[in-house]
């Protein structure tokens, strides 16, 4: 707030210069504005947030306000980038936030406790930014044509904005415990978000898991942030990277179990296996606002593990390769398991984690964080148009299975060609995350990732788009109409951003703006070949519908069963873990407690009787004692 | 008529108490009275009220409740002036001090004074005072004597926070003790004696296991003098500091409600009226962390050492099992009652952890833990008067009809797991930060304790607030306006001191708020002092 604050008072400063330098009609400069621009960053989102709380109290009003908030938020972004868009070197705008001695002596690391609220600007921020103020901007509009019906129209559109602040300042972070306290802001946002249906059994509950679940992983980053501040003495990134490697006593045990933590919180966040069900639990939740948190979070975690790369630079060798396992595994397990669903719109969250592993993973090895941080975008971008197409359809449809789907290419035309435009996009997203790396043995996983996940999301396109729709009691299929104009250009310009963000990742001047210093990219031959995949699973999940539609979504409903049965044993095992806790709990309150408490009231009873039992002379001269102590203590007290 | 009366009652923040003497209106003061009068007004008042005529029922109620309200108001006033423009935080020591002889023969003496974490603690003091006057604006039943006790519970508490010699605060702690108790046998729930049986039980063990440790310092002194600064001076053998520890201990945890000493929080928290229950749980039992950060880390140095590991586990299971018994309550008062003890939980990890950053985050926690967990239970306590019952099997879906109540447990149950924005967040960092440097095993899993909380939150949400609503129950409605207002206060507070807890700057310099972290860091320094790390082991950085 501090920091806030005195932003504020430097970006007014700042703009009287600008408004008197004009007056001498000096040459206009952009990298002139950036005092004022950079802080608008954050204060944008946080006057938008307290005009809104302040004073708007109509729906329509609470939503143009904050798309109006996003806009000048993006406007604002794409000036900064502007002014940046030909240097490398960090802009940083920093703010004092808490800067206490807490001890004199000692060793001089440990000696101040500073967080500042650093705004820390680069060409990947900005990047990262512009992609997600445009989800924002997308997702925010589809709430006109989309949320009609949605209760808590102010209230949501409040904690959408919460959520806006807090995504902004994650991503122009430069310490880390700013970057944290944003972080943790933005997850209770997002659970507010998808749990916005209050009075709901299905919102509460998917409220429940976005809400516990991910805290694993928020408090893994925290303690990832502590153990940073407790071997070096600081969390400001830009200090911290010339420190890794260089410091005494911190070796590599205390940097592979930062690492680690900071990568659970990564995994955590962006939904990935085996932690899926954070994000496919809320698809019950407001179409735009789901969206919204699937698009913004694998942003955020993806810039969370670009900005500590240089920490995994400096682990032991089993680390590197321990994450990428865990993302490879993510990669191949969240398409695989899409599969086995069937509702459509978890099944393509789960696809879509796949790809976001696929990117998380190109952002780990050197030469494709560039590649990875582009796809991600991609991604963002064709999640958010397949979630608000698929809401769309499901909503008219009244049905999640795609056995009851069909005919969308017929009566709803444009809200499934904007559903498989933005799958093309995620689909190119994950060839140009995989195709920085020369095919190889272990490349091969994300061979099958990319096939898997292209494969699935075929399959829930051809349901939707291809096909009879078969026959239901009170549904008429004649009364299914396609979704208006706004909503259809919103999912298309979805479409359209994560295919060109998708194209940029394989354009090397692109990848070397994005970060300067990386190795070259590879051959245009190499990222040809990882087109393969893809197309692959694109036809066999096409042809497999076209011929035995009916047949493969029973298979799959059949293996989903056997799945969800396996499910259901781990759940038991884990509750039998849990209800021992439980017991041992209640024991504890219910007979130890009580009994100590017991105990301890009949040893005072005890000794009242004892007393009781001893002689009158005894008795009498034992209160007499007390009675003279006393009596002498308030005396001496009294007497002075 | 602000000013004057500052002039009068903190004459000077100076570390000596033969202070320069200082004017009020012909009256030269020589020393402070500051803590006096924050200790004794209330008691002076309590007095004033126990004998002020009776009037018509509703009109003396009213009028008592006014009395109560302007005097609490009046010492907030006085505490938040002085916090925000008298109390020096680049000085060390006291300030505020008082000293006059007591019973000398024995060396006691009536000796108060005010440190940094005493600052916040009075100002903690003075708020919960306001958010319980609040809190009981419609009781109706024996207000007199409800009041009456009110006052004196606050003055004793301010009397604990303030006193620097042991008799004096072992008076004034066990005193505490006796308002507090009868104010949770009198009012409220049904079994309410057992609370207070319970209540009495718990405290009294406290109050002699810190009667035994204050002895048993006061022995190994060899000087007649039960001042706190010259206790700190003794140089017992090593058990009498461990028992001394291990005393001091138990002594804070049963006011802390640190576990296996928490029987009393879920009885009396759940039972007792929300006025009394704020003011237990929001002032009344942070006195066992002052006097864990007084004396424990401050008098107690190689017991501190000794008894790290004792302190640490019970932090720690604290936390763990607070979490796993939400979980298993149905009630939602006692689920709030057992997420009160996180806070707690925390505060003494970063006492066990004994590294002048956990011990600064501690300090901070104290405060803030005090607020949040005062807003969790007045929260859950509207909750379950506004939905008509108490039982998470009733109680269902209420946010579609309180809005109001909805948004205080919310705020209540994210700042007692140290949500940022609110004054919970620095003091969770500072612990985490401080405590993985000496305790990392501990303090992973009391981070694993922390996502557990976090799952029986959302449980609690879902169920009673989200969900969808019970048609058998009765209807619910949303907070009153006093309710509102004292809930409100309290989260204002702690979002204030979240946000900007090194204080309000404009241009580099201090607007009206000095910062609560700098105050309570101001004595934080001094008291970690002898547990930082020498620089030798693990200091220089190697190019």
């Amino acid at each position: 707030m501090n920091g806030l604050l005195l932003a504020a008072a430097s970006a007014a400063s700042a703009a009287s210069k600008a408004s008197a330098a004009r007056a001498g009609h000096p040459p206009f400069s952009l990298s002139n504005t950036l005092p004022w621009t950079i802080p608008v960053l954050l204060l944008a989102p946080l006057i938008g947030l307290v005009t809104l709380l302040l004073g708007v109290r109509t729906r329509r009003a609470t939503i143009s306000l904050s798309i109006l908030t996003a806009f000048v938020t993006l406007v604002d972004a794409v000036i900064v980038a502007a002014a940046r868009f030909g240097f490398t070197a960090v802009k940083r705008a920093t703010y004092s936030w808490i800067n206490v001695s807490i001890a004199y002596t000692g060793n001089t690391r440990f000696q101040q406790f500073e967080i500042d609220i650093a705004l820390r600007i680069t060409h990947a921020v900005l990047f990262l930014l512009i992609g997600l103020l445009i989800c924002f901007l997308i997702c925010l509009a589809s709430q006109r044509p989309l949320g009609r019906n949605e209760p808590g129209p102010i209230r949501s559109q409040a904690i959408a904005l919460l959520l806006l602040l807090a995504t902004v300042g994650v991503l122009v972070s430069g310490d880390l415990a700013e970057l944290l306290a944003f972080w943790l802001v933005a997850g209770i946002a997002s659970y507010l978000l998808t749990g916005n249906r209050w009075g709901g059994d299905a919102a509460a509950r998917s409220g429940q898991i976005a809400l516990a679940l991910p805290f694993l992983g928020d408090i893994a980053l925290l303690c990832g942030v502590a153990l940073l501040w407790s071997r070096y003495g600081i969390t400001d990134i830009d200090k911290l990277v010339p420190m890794f490697g260089r410091t005494a006593g911190v070796g590599l045990k205390s940097t592979d179990a930062i690492a680690a933590l900071l990568l659970v919180a990564i995994v955590a966040r962006s939904a990935l296996f085996p932690l899926t069900l954070a994000q496919t639990a809320m698809t019950d939740g407001p179409p735009a606002f789901t969206a919204l948190v699937a698009s913004v979070w694998p942003l955020l975690c993806g810039y969370l593990l670009f900005l500590c790369l240089p920490l995994f630079g400096h682990v032991g060798p089993q680390l590197p390769r321990a994450a990428g396992w865990t993302l490879g595994v993510a990669a191949v397990a969240g398409p695989a398991l899409a599969i086995l669903i069937l509702d459509i719109r978890r099944s393509m969250l789960l696809a879509t984690s796949g790809v976001v592993a696929l990117c998380l993973l190109a952002i780990l090895y050197p030469g494709a964080a560039a590649a990875g941080l582009t796809g991600l975008v991609a991604v963002s971008a064709g999640r958010a148009g397949m979630l608000l197409a698929s809401g769309w359809i499901v909503s008219r449809m009244r049905a999640v299975d795609p056995r009851l789907l069909g005919e969308g290419l017929r009566r709803m035309r444009g809200a499934t060609i904007g559903l498989g435009a933005s799958g093309v996009g995620v689909a190119l997203a994950a060839v140009a995350a995989s195709g920085w790396r020369h095919p190889s043995l272990p490349w091969i996983a994300v061979a099958v990732a990319l096939l898997l996940a292209v494969a699935v999301f075929c399959r829930s396109w051809g349901a939707v788009g291809l096909g009879a729709v078969p026959r239901r009691r009170a549904f008429e299929p004649g009364r299914i109409r396609d979704a208006s104009q706004s909503l259809v250009t919103l999912v298309l310009l979805c479409a359209v951003v994560a295919v060109i963000a998708a194209v940029l990742a394989f354009i090397p001047i692109w990848t070397e703006w994005l970060a300067p210093g990386r190795p070259a990219p590879p051959a245009p031959l190499d990222q040809v070949r990882w087109l393969v995949p893809p197309v692959l699973g694109g036809a066999i999940g096409l042809v497999l519908l076209a011929l035995r539609r009916r047949q493969a979504l029973v298979l799959s409903a059949r293996v989903s069963a056997l799945y969800g049965r396996a499910i259901a044993l781990v759940t038991a095992l884990i509750q039998r873990i849990w209800s021992g806790a439980m017991a041992l709990v209640g024991e504890v309150e219910l007979r130890a407690l009580p009994n100590a408490e017991g105990e301890l009231a009949g040893a005072i009873r005890a000794s009242g009787a004892g007393l009781a039992t001893l002689p009158l002379l005894g008795a009498i001269a034992v209160i007499a004692v007390v009675v003279g102590v006393v009596l002498g203590v308030l005396g001496l007290g009294a007497g002075r | 008529m602000m000013l004057p009366l500052l002039q009068a009652v903190a004459a000077t923040p100076s570390p000596s108490a033969s202070a320069a003497p200082s004017s009020f209106g012909n009256i030269n003061i020589t020393f402070s009275f500051l803590l006096s009068f924050l200790t004794w007004a209330p008691l002076l008042v309590a007095v004033a009220v126990s004998v002020i005529p009776e009037a018509p029922r509703r009109r003396a109620t009213r009028r008592l409740w006014l009395i109560v309200f302007w005097t609490n108001l009046l010492l907030l006033a006085v505490t938040l002036v002085i916090y925000s423009s008298q109390f020096n935080i680049y000085g060390s020591g006291l300030q505020f001090e008082e000293l006059l002889p007591w019973i000398p023969t024995l060396g006691v003496s009536y000796h108060m004074g005010l440190t940094g974490i005493g600052m916040s603690m009075l100002v903690l003091s003075g708020l919960i005072g306001l958010a319980a006057t609040l809190a009981a604006f419609d009781l109706q039943d024996r207000s007199r004597s409800f009041y009456v006790l009110l006052l004196l519970a606050q003055g004793f508490i301010n009397g604990v926070i303030g006193a620097q010699d042991l008799v004096l605060l072992v008076c004034f702690w066990t005193a505490s003790m006796v308002p507090i108790a009868l104010l949770v046998g009198g009012w409220s729930g049904p079994r309410r004696w057992q609370a207070a049986g319970r209540l009495v039980g718990y405290w009294m063990l406290g109050s002699a296991a810190l009667l035994v440790a204050s002895l048993l310092l006061w022995v190994s002194t060899g000087e007649r003098s039960f001042e706190l600064s010259a206790l700190g001076n003794a140089a017992p053998n090593w058990r009498v500091q461990l028992v001394v520890a291990l005393l001091i201990i138990v002594a804070a945890g049963s006011r802390l409600a640190l576990v296996p000493l928490h029987g009393w929080a879920r009885e009396v928290l759940a039972e007792a009226h929300p006025a009394v229950a704020v003011l237990v749980i929001g002032s009344g039992a942070r006195l066992g962390g002052d006097l864990l950060l007084e004396m424990y880390t401050g008098l107690n140095v190689g017991g501190a050492h000794l008894a790290a590991k004792v302190l640490m586990v019970v932090a720690v299971l604290t936390v763990v099992y607070a979490a796993v018994a939400a979980f298993r309550t149905r009630e939602i008062r006692r689920l709030a009652a057992y997420l009160t003890l996180i806070p707690s939980g925390v505060m003494a990890l970063g006492v066990a952890a004994l590294s002048p950053m956990a011990i600064a985050g501690a300090a901070f926690s104290l405060f803030a833990g005090g607020l949040a967990a005062a807003i969790l239970v007045g929260a859950a306590a509207t909750l379950a008067e506004r939905a008509q019952s108490r039982s998470l099997l009733v109680v269902m879906g209420v946010a579609t009809r309180g809005p109001r109540v909805v948004w205080f447990v919310l705020a209540g149950t994210l700042a007692a797991i140290g949500l940022p924005f609110f004054a919970t967040f620095p003091g969770l960092l500072m612990v985490l930060f401080g405590s993985l440097q000496n305790e990392p095993v501990g303090t992973l899993v009391m981070a694993g304790g922390l996502v557990l909380a976090a799952a029986a939150i959302a449980w609690l949400l879902r169920r009673a607030l989200f969900g969808r609503p019970n048609a058998d129950a009765p209807t619910p409605s949303d907070a009153t306006m006093p309710q509102a207002w004292y809930l409100g206060i309290l989260i204002a507070v702690l979002l204030w001191v979240g946000l900007v807890p090194s204080g309000p700057k404009l241009a580099g310099n201090v607007i009206f708020d000095p910062g609560m972290i700098n105050v309570i860091t101001q004595e934080t320094t001094t008291i970690s002092a002898p547990f930082v790390p020498p620089a030798s082991t693990s200091s220089s950085s190697t190019p």
